[in-house]
């Protein structure tokens, strides 16, 4: 849940300015760049290719895609660059995730960990330039994860012991504790160089990706060009202009063949656009309900506000249960999400460290009033909701005003609960709202990576207060136990058996079974609209963040002419 | 005789205008109240489906009913503009009696006030109360009875000096009557029909701007069925065809506005001494 977007109350009519803009600022592009061969960006006008049949037809070099509003933490690790995938346009990283998901090395050859997983070692690739020509040394690998230890804001690396560079192609990371999630760390944290890092970083950013940014507009457009000290795979496209627009203005630029690729919400799905496909990928990006666990009164942080804790209903655990139980998760999906989506028990659905004995069989109102009435629910006014000591079982459910995907899911929340007793009132708010009423009512939240990290970060009792973290101030020991076991543990089998107890061991846990602090419902279905010809290779499952999700084999993808 | 039957005419045809009005606003209004929350409820058979006599406004992308639901954001925005319209009479009236009767500094002081506020851009002024306010429907009608009493308070101010000056005002002055008692049985009850149209003009003006006010994002949230939230969704369908979002809403909404306006001039017309016996 990461969603720090502001609530922009004009940016419908913006985003119609600004596909106008666009449109424009490409004409003018268009007639600049002519000299330079590259086919017209507006390659919906098919008069441009075959200039000179003596030639062959030139190889398409450019995309524009519309795939969201793409600009938090622009280029700056510090800043969040990394934290949603974002790196791997810009930067490159120790290490990276491949299609299988398996992690691959990239700018380290190999690497090695010791024994008691306290020692890793990584021999670097030589071969390495930043996009101003300069090599990626040792130095740079050091200087970026100090930087980002110290600062400890966006990546917590305070179980950094130390980090060497043996010599100018070898970096030591030695660390005080076993850390499992590590290792994702390391596909995550972009490379900057240590000469050029300041402040400033974000306008002047220089990485080692396939690209550079040759231009950035505040909340208009990126603009990368292939950056030829890239020392992998060379990709077909040389460059990229990135819109940030809307989802309605990104159709509307669709539809006008100004772009190759844009993203569409679910409703968007059933469009037919002349010469474009949907694509569809399917996702670990959940949402679910997140409900306060404990009974309302105390006191707390978000965001280092001082905010109220705590919920008297939503702490009940046959709430949570009969929720859990009641709604039909197919149903929400097919309402919210046009059937775009799957069924979603946890953060990690179908991950190596997911436990499947926490599926279990939803959408079972008769279940739920059970277990409503076992947890001494009744309705002895017959006005629908049931109630215990006098309590009715009603609560707020807060959603991002700006996010239709949320509020839809919410409302069909909200609806669906009704056949079993409980009554949720949908209320849309900003972020900033709900950073300060989330900790006493419930919140459509969200979330997904392609590591376990977040289970920690939402589950352990020791992060509440920090930042939104544990957002339901969920605290049980056992679990706590078992996620501290799971991110000391010194293989990934070992950690993943810890984070699949700590869903449920067979008495407790945080899953469907045990406590549910968060009522996972859905995981989203990344849907695009692309160009038919264009072949985006294939895709790890995405994480949460539909905007970058789609750029890990940015290599790979080719246009067939 | 010839000319007595087309002046006839027009009154009649005031007349039937008036009723036709009211009785349209009126029908919302019990309309809005029939309608079940049934057909509120998310369904996903029923998605997206263009105007029929089942639904006669179309379903929208969540299956609910766009009748029901217009009709009811039409109730809310209703109850909201005439509360925030009573609200700025209310400032007018204070604003503009006070500057008759206070003297030339406070006339002064409050005229600049006037000034000030006519000079402003509208929907910026209004933006900017309601997120002082803090959003909500408090915010709303704060944000638009602040907004809206200028030009009101200005014909309250000219009718009350007038009538300040006029005979029957001095002599009840000069047999010793209290000056509220001169405020409240002379001045008031002449100034009383200005008021009442004032408000009349006033309400389509500010559900207008409460339409603009919620379409912008700003007070209400999202699954308040206001008629401003309604059409801003609706925004984001509009580009893939589904045309019955907005159209019938707006339409609802124009007609619904020019209803009370008229009302309004009507009244104004048959009111005026100088004009009703046209």
């Amino acid at each position: 849940m990461d969603k720090t977007k502001k609530y922009m109350p004009w940016k419908r009519a913006m985003s119609l300015c600004m596909v106008m803009i666009a449109s424009v600022g490409f004409a003018v592009a268009g007639c600049s760049s002519s000299s330079a061969q590259t086919p017209s960006p507006s390659s919906a006008q098919p008069l441009d290719e075959p200039n000179t049949p003596s030639q062959a037809a030139p190889k398409k070099e450019e995309l524009i895609l519309a795939v969201g509003k793409t600009d938090t933490g622009v280029f700056d690790p510090k800043k969040g660059w990394g934290t949603h995938a974002q790196i791997r346009l810009t930067h490159s990283s120790l290490l990276r995730i491949d299609s299988d998901m398996n992690f691959v090395p990239d700018l380290a050859k190999s690497y090695e960990v010791s024994e008691d997983a306290l020692t890793w070692t990584f021999p670097l690739r030589d071969d390495v330039k930043f996009s101003d020509g300069n090599p990626v040394t040792a130095e740079d690998v050091k200087f970026t994860y100090e930087m980002l230890k110290e600062d400890g804001v966006k990546f917590d690396l305070s179980f950094m012991q130390s980090i060497d560079a043996k010599d100018k192609s070898t970096i030591v990371i030695t660390l005080k504790e076993p850390r499992s999630t590590f290792v994702s760390q390391l596909t995550e944290i972009g490379i900057v160089p240590k000469d050029l890092y300041d402040d400033n970083y974000s306008n002047n950013p220089v990485g080692s990706g396939p690209y550079k940014v040759i231009q950035y507009n505040d909340g208009q457009q990126i603009i990368m060009e292939y950056n030829e000290y890239w020392y992998g795979t060379v990709p077909q496209f040389k460059r990229l202009t990135l819109l940030l627009l809307a989802e309605d203005a990104a159709l509307a630029a669709a539809k006008a063949g100004e772009a190759d690729i844009v993203y569409v919400p679910p409703t968007f799905a059933d469009q037919n656009i002349e010469g474009m496909t949907l694509l569809n990928f399917e996702s670990i990006d959940s949402r679910g309900i997140s409900m306060p666990t404990q009974r309302s009164g105390g006191k707390g942080k978000i965001n280092e506000n001082d905010v109220n804790v705590g919920n008297d209903v939503t702490s009940d655990l046959a709430i949570r249960k009969a929720l859990s139980a009641g709604l039909s998760r197919d149903s929400i999906i097919d309402i919210a999400l046009d059937g775009y989506g799957q069924k979603a028990f946890s953060l990690c659905d179908y991950l190596p460290w997911f436990n499947t004995e926490t599926v279990i069989q939803d959408g079972n109102i008769e279940e739920a009033k059970r277990i409503l009435a076992e947890g001494g629910w009744v309705d002895t006014d017959n006005d629908g909701v049931v109630e215990k000591d006098g309590l009715k079982a009603e609560f707020n459910l807060l959603f991002s005003s700006s996010d239709q995907l949320r509020s839809d899911m919410s409302l069909a929340a909200a609806d669906l609960a009704q056949a079993f007793g409980i009554k949720i009132n949908a209320i849309g708010m900003t972020w900033d709202e709900i950073y300060v009423k989330g900790k006493e009512n419930a919140v459509m939240w969200g979330g997904g990576r392609h590591h376990p990290h977040q289970l920690y970060t939402m589950y352990h009792s020791s992060v509440i207060n920090r930042g939104y973290e544990n957002l339901t101030h969920y605290t049980n020991p056992i679990v706590d136990e078992y996620l501290d076991k799971a991110m000391q543990a010194p293989t990934q089998d070992e950690a993943n058996k810890y984070w699949k107890l700590a869903q449920w061991d067979g008495q407790t846990g945080f899953g469907t079974l045990g406590d549910i602090p968060i009522i996972w419902l859905a995981r989203v279905d990344h849907l695009y609209l692309a160009n038919e010809k264009l072949d985006v290779g294939k895709q790890p499952i995405h994480s949460h963040g539909h905007e970058w999700a789609l750029f890990g084999n940015i290599t790979e993808w080719t246009w067939a002419d | 005789m010839d000319k007595k039957k087309p002046e006839q005419n027009t009154r009649k045809k005031m007349v039937r205008m008036l009723a036709f009005s009211t009785i349209l606003l009126l029908s919302i209004l019990i309309l809005s109240f029939i309608l079940g929350d049934t057909n509120l409820r998310l369904n996903a058979g029923s998605k997206n489906l263009p105007p029929s006599s089942k639904h006669l406004f179309g379903t929208d992308w969540l299956g609910r009913d766009m009748l029901t639901r217009t009709i009811k954001g039409l109730r809310l925005s209703l109850a909201v503009g005439a509360f925030a319209s009573m609200m700025s009479v209310v400032v007018a009236t204070v604003m503009g009696t006070g500057a008759a009767i206070f003297g030339k500094k406070v006339d002064n002081a409050i005229s600049w006030v006037i000034d000030l506020f006519i000079g402003m851009p509208h929907l910026v002024f209004m933006i900017l109360i309601s997120f002082i306010a803090g959003g909500g429907i408090r915010g709303i009608v704060l944000g638009v009875s602040f907004t809206h009493w200028m030009s009101l308070a200005r014909v309250v101010r000219a009718e009350v000096l007038q009538l300040q000056n006029a005979e029957y005002i001095h002599i009840s002055r000069s047999y010793g009557k209290s000056a509220w008692f001169i405020a409240s049985k002379h001045i008031l009850p002449s100034v009383f029909p200005q008021i009442m149209i004032g408000f009349l003009l006033m309400f389509p003006h500010v559900i207008l701007h409460e339409a603009a006010l919620t379409f912008l994002g700003f007070g209400l949230s999202p699954q308040t069925p206001a008629i401003g939230i309604i059409l801003s969704e609706a925004m984001n369908h509009i580009s893939t065809g589904k045309w019955w979002l907005v159209l019938f809403p707006g339409l609802l909404l124009v007609i619904v506005i020019k209803s009370f306006d008229n009302i309004g001039e009507q009244l104004r017309i048959m009111m005026e001494p100088t004009s009703s016996n046209e």
